[in-house]
């Protein structure tokens, strides 16, 4: 519980900076719409007479957005960064706060920043919701037993921040990761708590994307006016 | 019962540079605690040990009645801290930040409020506190800073050099508030400083540390009387005229101890007005010139340079800045 309130608390911090430094959000903004027009001018032609790519702006928004992402979450490094240089991060260690809530803080902001990109008038595209990953610990021979090692119920809170649904839990196993060495997809995987999870979510993924389909129009392609 | 206990704690950098080189510390609850040395003595690397902020090479150290590094966590809750390095978030207004700082060490919206109230009051940013930290000066920043370590109304405070950048108003503001804390709550400070002033005035006991060992200890009355003599300083115009005083001036009766720093020596002498005469006749008959002379109770500066071989910084010991950013 101390480790939710007290990430609520550096969550809001953190998502302050950002209001009062809004140069910083613009360049996150600004960059990958720079790099996307460039790249529609040059290469969308060729796209669409060597390989029949009709709509290759629809092809690149994602790119941008996601560089977009990336931006956020490389200031919310350079934040960090800023804290310890300060010394404000000290300050933090010294408190009594879980160590986790100062990352997780940052983090949350992060995911928060990036949804609210996707959802500016001009991008608009819906958030369907929340998947938490590493939502808690299970040992192979303990299949029943949950460690909430990085807390609990952070992926519900951030669903209810952003006014989406927690759509899933993924738990950290340690069959996921081997089956992603051995290119064996954890769907597919015969541990039933694994799949269980993974279905779950795009179980509810595709209940999310009726409800979209339902409530909301037509995907607009991005119109970019010039001049 | 201690407030602070260590045993033996040892802090290497690297194997040849022992930061601290093993000390022993036993602090009674409710007191102040000075620890005075210069720069380098070792003084932040132990107050770093003792906050849970560093680990140390070896030994032991308990606050609050707590292992310093077997529980650092219920450490935390009980000390506040102010570091020598005053680390603020510069995006935040002043009562921003208190306001967090408390929540994070768990005081409720409501006590926290009133706390930060009244804690502006005695740092004297009530104005101020509704405005970015960036806009802070050097000395208000440093006052938020304090407020910060003592929001969560700890134990145990830890103030490394507390009053360096401050204005003598707030600096008299902080001793009174320190005091006031230590008398009414029992609060225990352990602070680190080079102001001699400041450890004479605030602290009930004192440890001067030297290249990473303490190296005297007591209250401060203790220490000077240890001196148990008049202290007459004699400046000359160099270092070898001052080598060449010692001899002569050992001669003369009463002489319990001799320092020589840079041109200055110091004379420990009992009934040092009386003895000034003979002083100044056996540098004459030395054939040393003298260039001042100063006949003086037995200082904290005199107790420093006793126990170390030299003076404390000389711009620390002439006075607190007597103007600083406010």
């Amino acid at each position: 519980m101390r480790l939710l309130t007290d990430t609520a608390m550096l969550t809001r911090r953190a998502l302050r900076e950002t209001m009062r430094q809004p140069a910083n959000e613009l360049a996150n903004i600004f960059i990958p719409l720079f790099f996307f027009v460039v790249t529609v001018g040059a290469v969308g032609e060729v796209a669409k007479t060597a390989f029949g790519v009709s709509d290759y702006k629809g092809f690149q928004l994602p790119v941008a957005i996601l560089q977009g992402a990336a931006g956020v979450a490389g200031g919310s490094g350079l934040a960090m960064t800023t804290d310890i240089q300060s010394g404000y991060f000290e300050k933090l260690l010294l408190t009594s706060t879980p160590r986790f809530a100062i990352v997780f803080g940052r983090m949350f902001a992060d995911a928060i920043k990036a949804m609210n990109m996707f959802l500016l008038p001009q991008i608009n595209v819906p958030i369907l919701g929340v998947v938490e990953n590493m939502a808690w610990f299970t040992p192979a021979e303990l299949p029943h037993n949950k460690y909430f090692i990085f807390g609990q119920g952070g992926g519900k809170k951030l669903a209810l921040e952003s006014r989406s649904v927690l759509l899933g839990q993924i738990p950290i196993v340690q069959s996921i990761r081997e089956g992603g060495g051995d290119e064996k997809p954890a769907m597919l995987q015969t541990d039933r708590i694994v799949s269980e999870a993974f279905l779950n979510v795009a179980k509810n993924t595709l209940r999310q994307v009726a409800v979209r389909n339902e409530t909301l129009g037509p995907t607009q392609v991005v119109q970019m006016v010039t001049g | 019962m201690s407030a602070i206990v260590a045993h033996q704690l040892v802090k290497h950098f690297a194997p040849d540079i022992k930061a601290v080189d093993g000390i022993d510390l036993d602090i009674p609850e409710g007191q102040i605690f000075g620890f005075l040395g210069q720069n380098g003595s070792g003084k932040t690397t132990t107050m770093r040990m003792l906050t849970t902020l560093l680990k140390p090479t070896s030994g032991s150290a308990r606050v609050a009645g707590i292992d310093v590094f077997a529980d650092p966590g219920a450490v935390r809750r009980k000390i506040g801290v102010a570091l020598q390095e005053v680390g603020l978030d510069d995006l935040q207004t002043g009562r921003e930040l208190l306001t967090l700082q408390a929540r994070l060490f768990g005081v409720s919206t409501f006590d926290a409020r009133s706390r930060i109230k009244e804690l502006l009051e005695v740092v004297s940013l009530s104005d101020a506190a509704d405005r970015a930290i960036k806009g802070y000066s050097g000395g208000m920043r440093r006052r938020l800073d304090l407020a910060c370590a003592l929001v969560h109304r700890p134990s145990v405070v830890f103030m490394d050099e507390p009053t360096t950048g401050l204005d003598p108003i707030t600096r008299d503001a902080v001793w009174q508030y320190v005091n006031e804390l230590n008398k009414d709550a029992g609060v225990t400070f352990f602070l680190t400083t080079q102001y001699l002033e400041e450890a004479d005035r605030l602290c009930h006991d004192i440890a001067i540390m030297d290249r990473g060992r303490v190296v005297s200890r007591g209250s401060p009355d203790q220490l000077k009387a240890e001196i148990g003599a008049d202290a007459i300083g004699l400046t000359f115009a160099d270092n070898a005229t001052a080598v060449g005083a010692e001899e002569p001036l050992r001669q003369l009766q009463g002489v319990a101890d001799v320092h020589i720093s840079e041109s200055e020596l110091v004379l420990y002498i009992t009934n040092g007005s009386a003895a000034v005469a003979d002083v100044v006749r056996a540098l004459d008959d030395a054939g040393l010139s003298l260039k001042e002379l100063r006949l003086t109770q037995p200082t904290l500066d005199d107790v420093f340079l006793r126990a170390t071989g030299h003076h404390l910084a000389a711009e620390k010991k002439a006075s607190i800045p007597a103007k600083a950013a406010s």
